[in-house]
């Protein structure tokens, strides 16, 4: 458990050092944040002023060394846009798509599961082919795409639910259903594939020979063991929740963290940048950090392992 | 043992098993007919594809979705085929206690052992979970797993593979039940655990008046438990009697086959008279009696019409239209003494020996740290191999033979020691050097067709060897192909073929001849015949004997069947826990064992003759434990 910890602790060290190394170096080729903050027509003098202001005229090397200083003490300036503190406005924004994410991969989650496993069961019959079906579908629609078409249907010919902006309930049910459309899909596909190979194996054939309901066995013994795969899964989907938030909360016009990255990234806001790409590199190895207890929970082959390592 | 008049508990008559496939319907099982009667054992025995598991789950209830029955089983009179839905997975449990083969898989990896036994009770009995649990602890001191109360909280991975049978015969027993059925229950166990539990399982026969049905493909089992056998050939039953009858005097040339096809210890001196041919598929059996294309006494009449059972000489019925005639004759007598004297003609030359290993370990890190420990998996091993000679290597899992065999192959680097082939050592070699020596040193895995890529054909498998070492044109290495295939007794139309296409035994051959297209000294048989059924694997042991008579090959034979590994080596290295134990050549090793471990083995060899009623006979003598308690009361 202690090694666990210092294991995750060098990862975490080293996840944010090399991500914000690479985006402090991406950025820079990028293009000058001087012309975005003084606008296109700005004169020489004025963008050299603003450059020497933010420290852009030294040495690129030397920016970075003052910036792997400021990264040890988690100063990460003020924005560029804003005139404020960076991490202010990172943190100020988070809410907004922690809820987003996390109600997405609830849906995800809780219709995945269920339509994965009826979609096992079922596999030669109507519901079979029509979680197959889904399953396609969802993974070969682009988000923005399904967002668009949604917001269509619901905003503007049924005018049921609001297209954009984060007041309320309502409004955070189209980005959050555009959200999870992907992940869903693919977690009834991989959950359909768990459970046949879970229905397979001799302790399924056991289960019946015991008698058991076929719910029982289902949602018992069959769950119980797929659930081993579907964590891992569920980790790495976080990941992949966060860059899918960026799409979908620009399309939405979501108040959240994804929007502010895009914003930061158009107006060379570095500072934005990097607290914005610090704050979801620590989450995700954090996130995955949670995945690997949580295995030790389900899986007992795993406890013992790790009692003995 | 129940007398014949009386009621059966399960009665099993014309039993027909079909299955729909892609491929139009499979005839799986076909009129089988067998009872079993209350404190009596019925051994179904057959190889794989015979029919034997299927007609057990049949029976269960546990047939796919594309499983259908016709015909009559009734248990205490009762029809069981009519049932469905609940009402058939209640009467299943209630009245069946069942047992598979693979212990691990067979049990939910992610509850204890004690849960797993506890929910039948909750489920079936309506226990409460402190009742069920004492209860489960209880039936697995029943099945005699020492302190019980602390295994019933361990995982299945936690306990041994002896101890998972043991649970789930305890999971079996859980409701009572009137009938245990048992799908190869010691087969993926090691023999030396095989006989405690068969022991076990006649035992709580005994003490709860059970019947008992055992599937199996293993003679020696069948001998050791049965009171009854059903032999069973292509789906049909084609022998039906006592053990005595069926075993010690066969009325079916197809058991006097199998009889004749088995490794036995006393038997070492002649060859084995392995049956031609493989099993046919049951989607496309021959005319007549299945069994007469590889059927030595076959006539024109068997190619033509069906044997019914029949009584033959010694009381059982035989599905052969000459099992009066033969069994009068004395035809089929023939298995108790085997094939042809084995020619002992081999210049083992013990001063030159071939291969030489010296103070072999292999070590592997268990954990990392300052706290790590090792595991020894080979420690210190030594032994020689004579030019032309067979190094018997025989032991059970975690004995470290496996380790030794990837070793000798070069696929692995020993920690230290030597393993001089040739007069090369090959512990420290790499590159080009060892890409040399590979050349005489050839493997022959267990499993064939894991061993050969799926999409390539088999004249490419055993022409790939040639290739990569550049042996002759094309045209040349295909002539060399068809000398190879020739060579382990394949038509060269095979060289087209793909492996799924090949039996067990035809891929086997396949892999044999790819170790022998680079013609190599030495061959490193890692339990070549463990995947096999017996009446294969005695062809591919007389194929290797032959090999080494024609080719002088030096063989390391890897086996955990004593008997095989006996029947084929000319020493035999006994190794436990890393080491070796006793080394010394067969006859010595089965007259004279020296070693207690050796002395073990040896006793858990089960012959069909010396070994026939050896669990089933011997009287219970465990009575100092309280007879088994009765499950919970019925709410």
């Amino acid at each position: 458990m202690a090694k666990l910890l210092r294991q995750r602790l060098l990862q975490l060290v080293l996840v944010i050092l090399g991500l914000s190394s690479l985006v402090f170096f991406l950025v820079r080729i990028s293009g000058d944040p001087a012309s975005a903050i003084a606008g296109a027509d700005a004169d020489p003098e004025t963008l050299a002023a603003i450059r020497s202001n933010l420290g852009l005229n030294e040495p690129v090397l030397v920016q970075y060394v003052r910036f792997l200083g400021d990264l040890l003490v988690l100063d990460f300036g003020d924005s560029y846009q804003y005139r404020s503190d960076a991490m202010a406005l990172v943190l100020d924004r988070f809410p907004a798509s922690a809820l987003l994410t996390l109600l997405a991969m609830l849906i995800a989650v809780g219709l995945g599961v269920p339509a994965g496993v009826l979609g096992a069961v079922h596999r030669d019959g109507l519901l079979g082919r029509a979680v197959n079906g889904l399953a396609i579908l969802g993974q070969s629609v682009p988000n923005f795409v399904l967002g668009l078409v949604l917001i269509m249907i619901f905003a503007v010919s049924l005018g049921w639910l609001p297209s954009f902006g984060g007041e309320g309930v309502m409004s955070l049910i189209l980005p959050a259903v555009t959200l999870a459309a992907f992940i869903c899909a693919r977690q009834m596909r991989l959950v359909q594939a768990y459970t046949l190979e879970e229905l397979s194996k001799g302790y399924v054939r056991t289960a019946n020979s015991l008698g058991y309901s076929t719910r029982r066995i289902r949602y018992r013994h069959i769950l119980r063991n797929v659930s081993v795969p579907m964590l891992s899964l569920v980790g790495l989907e976080l990941g992949q929740f966060i860059a899918g938030s960026v799409v979908v909360e620009s399309v939405f016009s979501w108040p959240g963290l994804g929007r502010l990255m895009v914003e930061s990234v158009t107006a060379r806001d570095y500072p934005v940048l990097q607290a914005g790409v610090f704050v979801i590199g620590v989450l995700v190895v954090l996130i995955n950090f949670i995945v690997d207890l949580l295995y030790q929970v389900v899986d007992p082959r795993l406890k013992a392992q790790l009692v003995t390592r | 043992m129940a007398g014949a008049d009386a009621v059966p508990l399960l009665e099993v008559d014309g039993l027909d098993v079909t299955f729909d496939t892609l491929r139009g319907p499979v005839h799986a099982v076909r009129g089988a007919t067998w009872s079993v009667h209350q404190g009596e054992t019925l051994v179904v025995l057959g190889e794989s594809g015979s029919g034997k598991s299927v007609s057990l789950h049949a029976v269960a209830g546990l047939l796919p979705a594309n499983g259908h029955t016709a015909g009559r089983v009734r248990f205490q009179g009762r029809d069981v085929l009519g049932l469905r839905g609940a009402p058939l997975r209640r009467f299943c449990a209630e009245n069946y206690g069942m047992v598979f083969q693979d212990p691990m898989s067979s049990l939910d990896p992610s509850f204890t052992v004690g849960d797993q036994i506890a929910e039948i009770l909750r489920v079936h009995r309506g226990a409460s979970a402190q009742d069920a649990w004492e209860r489960a602890v209880e039936l697995l001191g029943v099945v005699r797993i020492d302190d019980p109360g602390r295994r019933a909280k361990q995982y299945p991975h936690e306990l041994s593979g002896g101890m998972r049978q043991r649970v789930m015969i305890a999971m079996a027993i859980a409701l009572d039940p009137p009938l245990f059925l048992a799908d190869e229950p010691t087969t993926a166990l090691d023999t030396s655990v095989r006989g405690a539990v068969l022991e076990t399982m006649i035992e709580l026969r005994d003490r709860l008046s059970m019947g008992v049905v055992l599937i199996t493909h293993d003679i020696g089992v069948a001998a050791a438990v049965a009171d009854r056998v059903a032999v069973m050939y292509a789906g049909r039953v084609v022998e039906y009697g006592t053990a005595e009858q069926v075993l010690h005097e066969p009325g079916h040339p197809y058991t006097a086959a199998l009889l004749g096809s088995l490794p036995r210890l006393r038997r070492l001196r002649s060859t084995l008279t392995a049956i031609p041919g493989a099993p046919p598929n049951a989607a496309r059996l021959p005319a007549g009696c299945s069994f007469h294309p590889r059927c030595r006494f076959a006539t024109d009449r068997c190619a033509e019409e069906l044997p019914v059972l029949q009584p033959s000489g010694g009381g059982q019925v035989a599905a052969c239209h000459w099992t009066g005639r033969l069994t009068a004759d004395g035809d089929l007598g023939y298995w108790r003494e085997g094939g042809e004297p084995l020619v002992d003609a081999r210049p083992g030359d013990a001063e030159q020996p071939f291969v030489v290993v010296e103070n072999l370990v292999k070590e592997y890190p268990l954990g990392s740290g300052r706290k790590a420990r090792v595991l020894r998996a080979v420690d210190d091993v030594s032994f020689t191999i004579p030019k032309g000679t067979t190094l018997g290597l025989v032991g059970e899992s975690g004995s470290g033979k496996s380790t030794t065999a990837m070793i000798m192959s070069g696929l692995l680097a020993p920690t230290s020691g030597r393993v001089v082939i040739g007069g090369v050592d090959i512990a420290r070699l790499s590159g080009k050097a060892m890409r040399d020596v590979r050349r005489d040193l050839q493997v022959v895995f267990q499993d064939p067709y894991s061993s050969m890529d799926p999409r390539m054909t088999i004249g490419q498998i055993v022409d790939e060897p040639l290739l990569v070492h550049k042996r002759g044109s094309k045209p040349q290495r295909r002539d060399r192909v068809t000398e190879l295939l020739d060579l382990v007794g394949l038509d060269g139309d095979y060289a087209g073929r793909f492996p799924h296409q090949l039996s067990g035994g035809q891929a086997q051959r396949v892999a044999i001849a790819r170790a022998l297209a680079l013609e190599p000294a030495l061959m490193v048989l890692d339990e070549p015949v463990a995947a096999l059924d017996l009446s294969i694997q005695a062809q591919i042991l007389n194929l290797l004997r032959d090999l080494q008579a024609r080719l002088g090959l030096t063989y390391l034979f890897i086996g955990h069947d004593l008997a095989a590994v006996a029947y084929i080596s000319d020493r035999v290295a006994v190794m436990s826990t890393g080491k070796i134990v006793e080394l010394d050549r067969v006859d010595a090793i089965y007259q004279r064992p020296a070693a207690a471990y050796t002395r073990q083995l040896l006793d858990a060899v089960l012959d069909p003759e010396a070994d026939l009623g050896r669990y089933r006979d011997r009287p219970t003598t465990r009575t100092e434990e309280p007879c088994v308690p009765s499950a919970p009361a019925t709410p």
